[in-house]
């Protein structure tokens, strides 16, 4: 329960959730004291028929030990929440940090929606878990103890009762805890599970609509809905039996003690004031363990994210690094090193004083060398044996079912990561011999999906080559054919974009895309040709940018729709990780 | 989609929903009546306890006390079951309240589809508005039901009090309502600007790790790694006093609240000693009063938690209702016509003749226009093959025969009767379509066949199948029509999703079926098979092929090509 590997990676945190416990065993304690004195007034009140100038001293002094209690409390709670700030910052600066390392590779699309959401809202679930669920537990042991020890010093024969029903509620919060552990497991995945059919009900709005059958969307909508809620209703009906079982406990055994103390009070074994304090003081044993089965679901939420986090930070990073510091000089014969320096001089030559045309002209030929790939995790290869080749100038069009290797083509080729066996090479030189920098300058990459980031149109071109020109970028946003939507934007190439800005369409992001790769101006690019649902005249102008992006350069794209097919220089088939055909 | 919104709009938007999924008057009156009792019976064990030890010191026989032992016995009891009946009772209604509002918004978008949702769907907008609904689904049980049983609870405990003396009950009030209105709403108006500040600086830093990752692939390929860190590293630091602030009123009013609960105790302890020195309380009675007055306090505790979710509910509700309010392209008409279509054929199915006449069209009212003064004479029971480049507005006459965006010059008629004069459903049911982006569901093929007609039995199904070649591949799966689809088709090839959906469109027997390049992912061998088994099908009824490449069959009626938005026909040799 106590997260010590977490403390010792983050002693700050630790500190101030120990000053927390600590002010927050001081305002217990000084409620014990309280509930002692309370018990005094009632009694000097009740028995001693003392006036109220009398009490009055004794009445002063609670209400003084109520700010020196107030004082603890706040102290407590600032000291929980630094502690949480601290902690999320860290842990999410350290995600980030190792992500960064992780790169593409391992991030497959699945992967990121998951990653997104443990950064997201499971570190903000880390906020609960630090300000309320660890001080709550910490207390749960420490206060139910003095408080122990408080009754016993009063009137030792109440701790009997509390020795015996201390114990159960333990073991019942432990049941608690297993329970709801396997729990908030099925419901979360009962919730996931009923967002996605919900999500693809909502997706297939318009085919339901096509066939009249909308109406029957909503019933479905209702039927399934309501069955899971009966099913985690029943779920959820052993959990409230478990704390009713709790809850009942703890009564029982505040109303044994009362009349326990009765029976004893009345035969004159007891003495008033400490019959009443002992009561008083009865529910405060309890107090901490209920308040930690309330928080119990906190716990187990930050536990999970804890574990979702751990489970990041676990990916295996890829060779990002630059690898010509990396590549083992003793595999590597002398001459070819120097062959591939050359390379760099003459592409970076091309690059800076080159248009398009002598770029490409310079570009030469990719060919896929007996490719093979598998993810770590996966039980099959991605690709196996793919051989083929994009001459220059060419046009060559990837087609195949999802799940063919397609996109683990493209990230081998944008070298997100490396092949296990066979090699990319230019011009018979292995890709990953050429430093990545260099081969940035060498391919341009327009994704399927692309992502737009907070700030201005222009910036947002100008991705990969920070500080451009407005001339610069307005060429290239004409080559993607969105200069004109784009001065149609409220402040034209200025206008902020991203969660706070305008939100473009999918055909607009497309045709930024297609700016971004074209302003970088290099002699390859690799297009991941759009699927989603545009209207037709914004289809249109995506595909005469595309055509406009690939005019003079060689083309490695990976098509989707028949046309782009049919007008391809060559077709190549992948299916399963394998080249089944590549024709024309 | 601004996230700029005032309070003001909230809250109407949040009753807004009350409305259209119902208020659950009965459900929220039960939930806050077993929250009352909860409350009310932890008064009363407190309450009886006190008495009963009072009583003890003075009397020496238990007999007399059984009654009141019995009280507590029976408090003890109360609180434990109801405590258990509420949290049961709260989740039942939650679960329908849920429901409801699933089906509120999903008849929401139903309007909305595809024309306005084709914009939302590009991004992940639509997940994000899911997770609104479940926002909401606790809108009545923490923000309706814990303000009444306070307010029940708290006027329990001082009614109790004032029974004593009406100063006692005053007193207790007025430090009630400090503690559970005052308190927080100070806070809140202190704490404003910087929770504001910090809600939306988290989610800007939320939105630039969305960002970020979603685009790591993207910052790679050029070469842009430092950007996510850098603009997080940013965020965070800008939040810190923010942060420090918030955290201090947090601790604040903390503190003030335990402050509050023990003078509240000591200020009727204090009235009560008084009281009874002159005389006008039974010294019996001291105990009750402050622990009477503690009980109370417990039932203003989930008050600031109600304040804190009533926030989160409001931001939840206005994207809800800023999108299910958006007007959609295609209304239902005030006075919808019913169509009338002649029977052909045996056995005998409808038929419907399609003639277009100066249809003119653009998506957007500044934009350039798509079809332009397009003529077309479809009689029933041809087979009509589209051609042209893309962009050039096939496609989009396939949009508008389904009603999916609105036409406003020129007419469409089906059999003598202008489509947007027809009820909806029935002009939908009359037209058929095959796109590339239509959607399967994640189910069984069998229920994603049923879409095309909900009455058929296995053979039938397999029958359409057999028509476009899968009846094969179909009887060779482990598990036949009972194998799932895959998130939107996924488990499945191109080219089996594609002729699963033209098996589905057959089933419909529409008079009209347009397959718009919904071959295309077919080599040539198959593509003729899959369109023989179409034609076989329909003979009869109208077909419409929209392809990229006019197909190498002998038995075409009619070849259209498309150019420029209008419509021209090759003559077939």
């Amino acid at each position: 329960m106590w997260p010590r590997s977490l403390f010792a990676e983050h002693p700050l945190v630790r500190r101030w959730v120990i000053v927390s416990v600590l002010c927050g065993t001081a305002a217990a304690a000084i409620l014990v004291a309280w509930t002692i004195l309370l018990a005094g007034v009632i009694n000097d009140g009740f028995i001693q028929k003392q006036s109220f100038g009398d009490v009055l001293p004794l009445l002063e002094l609670m209400a003084v030990l109520l700010l020196l209690r107030a004082a603890c409390i706040w102290l407590a709670e600032i000291s929980s929440q630094r502690a949480s700030g601290l902690l999320r910052s860290q842990i999410r600066s350290d995600t980030l940090a190792h992500l960064v390392r992780v790169g593409p590779a391992g991030l497959s699309n699945e992967r990121t929606a998951e990653i997104t959401t443990t950064l997201g809202q499971g570190i903000d679930s880390l906020d609960p878990y630090l300000s309320r669920f660890l001080p709550a537990a910490a207390l749960s042991a420490i206060v139910p103890a003095g408080v122990f020890v408080t009754i016993g010093i009063l009137d030792p024969w109440t701790t009997l009762i509390l020795l015996f029903t201390g114990p159960m509620l333990i073991l019942l919060l432990a049941v608690i805890g297993r329970r709801t552990r396997s729990l908030t497991e099925q419901r979360f995945e009962q919730l996931g599970w009923l967002s996605s059919f919900y999500l693809d009900m909502i997706q297939g709005l318009a085919t339901l609509k096509a066939f009249g059958r909308a109406e029957e969307g909503a019933e479905m909508v209702e039927q399934v809905s309501r069955r899971y809620g009966e099913a985690t209703m029943d779920v959820l009906r052993t959990a409230f039996q478990t704390s009713l079982m709790m809850e009942w406990a703890a009564t029982a055994a505040t109303a044994l003690v009362a009349v326990q103390i009765s029976f004893r009070l009345i035969r004159g074994d007891l003495s008033f004031d400490l019959a009443l304090a002992v009561l008083m003081l009865t529910p405060e044993f309890f107090a901490p363990l209920r308040r930690l089965a309330i928080e119990y679901h906190a716990g187990q939420e930050g536990n999970t994210a804890l574990e979702r986090i751990a489970e990041i930070t676990a990916i295996p990073t890829q060779r990002l690094a630059n690898p010509s510091t990396e590549t083992p000089a003793a595999e590597t014969p002398a001459t070819e090193d120097r062959s591939t320096s050359q390379i760099k001089s003459l592409e970076s030559g091309a690059v800076q004083f080159g248009a398009v045309q002598s770029g490409a002209a310079q570009f030469g030929a990719v060919q896929f060398d007996s490719v093979g790939f598998t993810y770590p995790e996966a039980n099959s290869a991605a690709l196996e044996q793919v051989s083929f080749e994009i001459r220059h100038g060419e046009t060559v069009a990837l087609v195949g079912p999802s799940g063919a290797g397609k996109s683990t083509l493209a990230k081998l080729l944008m070298q997100f990561m490396q092949p296990d066996q066979g090699q990319i090479c230019r011009d018979g030189i292995p890709i990953q011999r050429i430093e990545h920098s260099e081969w940035r300058r060498v391919i341009s990459w327009v994704p399927q999906q692309p992502a737009v980031f907070a700030g201005t149109v222009a910036e947002n071109i100008a991705l990969g080559k920070p500080g451009s020109s407005l001339t610069q970028i307005r060429k290239a946003a004409r080559v993607a054919c969105a200069e004109e939507f784009i001065d149609a934007l409220p402040e034209g190439f200025n206008t902020l974009l991203g969660e706070n800005g305008l939100r473009l369409s999918g055909g607009q992001r497309q045709r930024l895309a297609i700016a971004r790769a074209a302003i970088m101006n290099t002699p390859l690019v690799l297009l991941d040709e759009f699927t989603a649902h545009l209207d037709e005249e914004t289809e249109a102008q995506v595909v005469s940018a595309m055509a406009s992006l690939m005019q003079g350069r060689t083309a490695l794209v990976i098509a989707h729709r028949a046309a782009t097919i049919a007008s391809a220089d060559r077709i190549v088939n992948l299916e399963a990780g394998h080249v089944i055909e590549a024709t024309r | 989609m601004t996230p700029s919104t005032t309070a003001k709009p909230g809250a109407r938007n949040i009753s807004r929903i009350v409305r259209s999924v119902g208020s659950y008057r009965w459900w929220v009156t039960a939930t806050a009546l077993l929250s009352f009792i909860t409350l009310g019976a932890g008064i009363g064990l407190l309450a009886m306890s006190a008495f009963l030890i009072s009583k003890s010191a003075l009397v020496d026989s238990t007999i007399t006390l059984a009654l009141t032992i019995l009280g507590v016995r029976v408090f003890a009891m109360t609180r434990a079951v109801s405590r258990y009946a509420e949290r049961y009772v709260g989740h039942l209604g939650t679960f329908k309240i849920l429901t409801r509002i699933r089906i509120w918004f999903f008849r929401g978008m139903e309007p909305l589809a595809p024309a306005v949702l084709s914009e939302h769907r590009s991004g992940d907008l639509l997940t994000r508005i899911l997770s609104d609904i479940d926002t909401l689904q606790d809108l009545y049980l923490r923000v309706l039901v814990p303000p009444l049983a306070a307010a029940l609870a708290v006027g329990l405990g001082c009614i109790l009090l004032a029974g004593f003396s009406p100063w006692l009950g005053g007193a207790l009030f007025i430090f009630v309502c400090l503690c559970g209105i005052a308190i927080p709403l100070a806070m809140q108006s202190l704490t404003r600007s910087s929770s504001s500040s910090l809600v939306q600086d988290q989610a800007n830093l939320n939105a630039t790790l969305v960002e970020g990752i979603t685009g790591i692939a993207d910052l790679v390929a050029f070469g842009r790694q430092d950007l996510l860190q850098g603009r997080a590293g940013h965020i965070t630091a800008a939040q810190q006093p923010a942060r420090k602030q918030l955290a201090h009123a947090r601790g604040i009013a903390a503190g003030l609240t335990a402050l509050l609960v023990g003078l509240a105790a000591l200020t009727v302890l204090g009235f009560g000693v008084s009281l009874l020195s002159a005389g006008s309380l039974d010294g019996v009675y001291l105990a009750i009063l402050p622990l009477v007055a503690i009980a109370t306090f417990e039932a203003v505790g989930p008050l600031s938690a109600a304040y804190e979710h009533l926030d989160k509910s409001r931001a939840a509700a206005t994207r809800l209702v800023d999108l299910v309010d958006t007007t959609p392209t295609v209304l239902q008409p005030p006075q919808p016509a019913v169509l009338k279509l002649e029977k052909r054929g045996s056995p005998p199915r409808d038929v419907a003749d399609l003639s277009i006449a100066n249809l003119s069209f653009r998506y957007s009212q500044h934009g350039p226009l798509v079809l332009k003064n397009a003529h077309l004479e479809i009689p029933a029971g041809s087979f009509v093959v589209v051609t042209g480049a893309s962009g050039s507005g096939k496609s989009t006459l396939a949009h508008l025969l389904l009603r999916f965006w609105e036409y406003s010059q020129g007419s469409i008629q089906l059999s003598g009767s202008e489509l947007n004069l027809l009820d909806l459903d029935q002009a939908r049911s009359a037209v058929a379509l095959v796109a590339q982006h239509d959607h399967l569901f994640d189910t069984t093929l069998r229920d994603n066949l049923l879409l095309g007609d909900s009455r058929a039995d296995d053979q039938r199904l397999l029958l359409a199948c057999d028509a476009v070649c899968l009846g094969d591949w179909i009887q060779g799966l482990a598990a036949g029509l009972d194998e799932r689809a895959g998130e939107n088709g996924n488990r499945l090839s191109g080219g089996e999703r594609q002729r699963l959906m033209i098996a589905r469109a057959l089933l419909t027997e529409a008079p009209i079926l347009i397959l718009d390049e919904a071959t295309e992912h077919l080599d040539a061998k198959m593509q003729l098979k899959v369109l023989d088994g179409v034609l076989n099908w329909r003979s009869g009824l109208t077909t419409i092929l929209i392809t990229h490449e006019s197909p190498l069959t002998s038995n075409i009626d009619m070849h259209l090509h498309c150019k420029d938005g209008s419509f021209s026909e090759v003559r077939v040799e």
